[in-house]
């Protein structure tokens, strides 16, 4: 699991040792559409709309313990919090969006 | 012991079903998804609730203005408010303290951490709670107990004015003296210690002790009772014998209120005695019957006293026609009935149009 950005020990701890429910959110997050959101609010050039669902996604990633995705967000959302520094945001977007492709690709082929 | 109900809120579920997971075994969960379903949970359990874990971002009301609703409730005042934040920043922290949160729990959650801060905000507000409790517990049985005082307060001092109304209807029933003679004294000797009170701090008058003056003003001829008929309505001049006999109403009088040990109250038992022992006493000494000198009488007598003069001068006597207000008070102010204090002289000329009221209303109708 640590191939694909995950630290599965840290995310089973987390659900207090909970191995099955920790599976099951893993493969959830295919469902979740968050994703999606700030993926269309980046195209629309809307950054309000991408701050919050960026900033939703961090805290999920972080639970999940998808680690890779979790700390590209933690830079992005500060790039994009208050209009910060919306050019490196842009910029930076594209490596993130290949991170959850990557990341949902591996987990759909599990 | 039965489980404690801590409220979770964040829109995702992922964020919900960790923290419960961490939680399970010591609270009991309601978990809400967004502002409105939270207000919703804490309006409903609020009494039950000993924590609230709420994200900030969420739809339909977001954490700060949960918040902000629970302090215009007074709600946080009871229950500790715990936000959830994948935010580390300061400013989110102050925003957040300012709006009254307890503490802070961030994302990605750490079960350690997650537990000990809401352990603590749980047994501090629990605490707090208890605390408070106690202090109005407290609180509302020192107010009964000082209703109740009140009320046996008042219920001594309706005892006291019952025992002066019994002992000046004995001196009615004697025929020594009217009714209406004994009320204008009241308000003769009321009126002038308030004019006291007001001008003269020496004296420590208070409210209170106006009060007594007033209603032990009745009691200041009560010795008469102790006095024979042979004397006390002997229509002519007494002879120095008599007069001798006449002046013992004083003591005598003072020694039937000593002998009332059942009135409670320091002030009135003592402020009687005063009146009925030293109300003929003058200010230059020539006074009976221990021949006090100004201000050894004590402040009760001496206002009695005047009181008693001016009553005596403006009613009608076996020997005299009654004298008006205004001659009454000239005399006095000359010394023609004794010597009085200049601070009573000032005092009496002060309360004069007070006087003249009481006179016109409380005069003997012949």
């Amino acid at each position: 699991m640590l191939t694909i950005g995950i630290d599965y020990n840290e995310g089973v701890k987390r659900f207090s040792g909970n191995a099955a429910i920790y599976e099951k959110f893993l493969f959830k997050f295919l469902d979740d559409m968050t994703f999606e959101e700030l993926d269309e609010a980046m195209q629309n050039h809307d950054y309000g709309t991408a701050f919050f669902a960026a900033h939703t996604l961090k805290g999920v990633t972080g639970n999940l313990s998808m680690n890779r995705l979790y700390q590209e967000l933690v830079a992005f959302v500060e790039m994009l919090r208050n209009s910060t520094d919306l050019e490196s945001a842009i910029a930076y977007y594209p490596k993130i969006k290949k991170t959850h492709l990557d990341l949902v690709s591996q987990l759909k082929s599990m | 012991m039965e489980k404690k109900i801590v409220l979770v809120t964040d829109d995702v579920e992922v964020n919900r079903v960790i923290l419960r997971e961490i939680l399970k075994d010591e609270y009991n969960i309601l978990e809400a998804a967004d502002g409105l379903e939270t207000m919703q949970i804490i309006h409903e359990k609020e009494d039950m609730l000993s924590a609230v874990l709420l994200d900030v971002i969420m739809p339909n009301m977001d954490g700060f203005a949960v918040l902000e609703h629970m302090g215009e409730e007074k709600l946080l005042d009871r229950v500790p408010v715990l936000l959830i934040s994948a935010d580390r920043s300061v400013e989110f922290e102050r925003d957040g303290y300012q709006k009254g949160a307890f503490d802070f729990i961030h994302k990605p959650f750490d079960g350690l951490i997650v537990k000990v801060r809401l352990k603590r905000a749980v047994e501090l507000y629990e605490n707090k709670n208890h605390l408070n409790e106690v202090v109005s517990k407290q609180t509302e049985l020192l107010q009964k107990q000082i209703l109740q005082l009140k009320s046996q307060e008042k219920q001594l001092r309706e005892m006291n004015s019952n025992i002066i109304d019994v002992m000046s209807s004995v001196l009615e029933f004697r025929n020594l003296e009217s009714r209406l003679h004994v009320k204008r004294i009241r308000k003769y000797s009321l009126a002038l210690a308030k004019m006291v009170m007001q001008n003269d701090s020496e004296y420590h008058l208070t409210p209170e002790k106006v009060e007594c003056i007033g209603e032990a003003s009745a009691l200041h001829d009560v010795g008469k009772i102790g006095i024979p008929d042979s004397v006390l309505l002997k229509p002519g001049k007494l002879t120095p014998e008599e007069f001798e006999i006449m002046k013992t109403h004083t003591t005598k009088g003072a020694s039937i209120i000593n002998q009332l040990e059942w009135i409670e109250g320091e002030d009135i038992h003592q402020v009687s005695t005063d009146i009925c022992l030293y109300h003929h006493e003058k200010y230059d000494g020539k006074g009976y019957p221990m021949g006090l000198k100004g201000d050894e009488i004590p402040i009760a007598a001496q206002i009695v006293s005047v009181a008693d003069c001016f009553d005596a001068l403006t009613s009608a006597r076996c020997y005299k026609e009654p004298y008006s207000t205004d001659e009454a008070y000239s005399m006095i102010q000359k010394g023609q009935c004794g010597a009085f204090s200049p601070q009573m002289l000032k005092c009496l000329t002060l309360t004069m149009p007070e006087f003249k009221r009481i006179y016109e209303q409380y005069v003997d109708k012949l």
